[in-house]
């Protein structure tokens, strides 16, 4: 099976509008979206005072366990291995950008083996946010 | 158990006056309260047995954000700050980032009155709330001198600057 980015956008209508991308409703691709996304989709919801918190969360969840999308979390052994990656590190310290951004790059790029996902997602991500 | 989450500011100086040769020295800082002081060093006393010093992984990315600004000023070298994170010591936990924890965000107000005026509560600021949040609201204090996050009613009580 393959691995699909999941965009803001696209992970926003697959949650919201159950909209799912057609590779990954044939059950040929997984899609992979980061947590920085859920924030930012939650976040957009909250400021327009229309709170979906739960909804959105839960939706994510149940697509996650249907095995449609996976949601690259962050944890400290994620941050050690990726926020001092010369490319991250070079690209963000010291250039007040948006943490979430950051946190984006750091949850998808493939540190390791144990990041199962391919380097295709990182460099699909990039090719929409640079 | 009490543990303590810390907003980036406080972590800064957390990281700076940390001496991993001496894990368990008491800490003397002198830009936070002498009950948020007390209660840090109780839990370093304590060796994390009965809590732990907690930051959420947005904290450390904003540090990296801003290093020159925040770390540069307190003497926290590049190679201290990743010892910290690849190291830290036994009574510190980088909580993580994840689903579960982002439903606590239901939970905080979007903006807040401080000092007489509406103002929006930072996402950034939001998400070290909700780390204290998951850690269950009875048994945490938030360390923080963020004048948005000290007047949020969700964390009424249990914050200390």
């Amino acid at each position: 099976m393959d691995e699909l980015y999941i965009s803001n956008n696209e992970l926003e209508n697959l949650l919201t509008r159950d909209q799912i991308p057609d590779k990954i409703a044939q059950k040929m691709s997984v899609g992979i979206s980061s947590i920085a996304d859920l924030i930012e989709i939650i976040e957009g919801s909250r400021k327009s005072r229309n709170d979906k918190t739960a909804q959105l969360c839960n939706s994510c969840k149940q697509h996650s366990s249907n095995g449609d999308i996976y949601l690259a979390e962050l944890d400290g052994s994620l941050l050690l291995k990726n926020l001092f990656d010369d490319e991250i590190w070079d690209k963000f310290a010291n250039t007040k950008s948006n943490p979430l951004m950051i946190a984006r790059y750091i949850s998808l790029k493939k540190a390791d083996e144990t990041i199962w996902w391919s380097d295709a997602i990182y460099e699909q991500m990039k090719s929409i946010y640079e | 158990m009490n543990d303590i989450v810390l907003d980036t500011h406080i972590l800064s100086l957390i990281i700076s006056q940390y001496n991993s040769a001496n894990e368990f020295a008491e800490l003397s800082i002198n830009n936070i309260s002498q009950d948020l002081l007390k209660k840090i060093n109780d839990v370093i006393k304590l060796k994390g047995t009965h809590g732990f010093i907690i930051a959420s992984p947005i904290a450390f990315i904003e540090l990296a954000n801003q290093f020159n600004k925040i770390c540069h000023p307190l003497n926290i070298t590049l190679e201290k700050f990743k010892a910290f994170i690849v190291q830290p010591p036994t009574w510190f936990l980088i909580e993580p980032l994840n689903i579960d924890n982002l439903e606590f965000l239901s939970q905080v107000d979007i903006e807040v009155v401080k000092n007489g005026t509406l103002t929006p509560v930072e996402i950034n600021d939001a998400l070290h709330v909700i780390t204290a949040l998951a850690r269950g609201i009875e048994n945490v204090i938030l360390g923080s001198k963020d004048g948005t996050i000290n007047v949020l009613p969700i964390m009424q009580d249990r914050v200390l600057s």
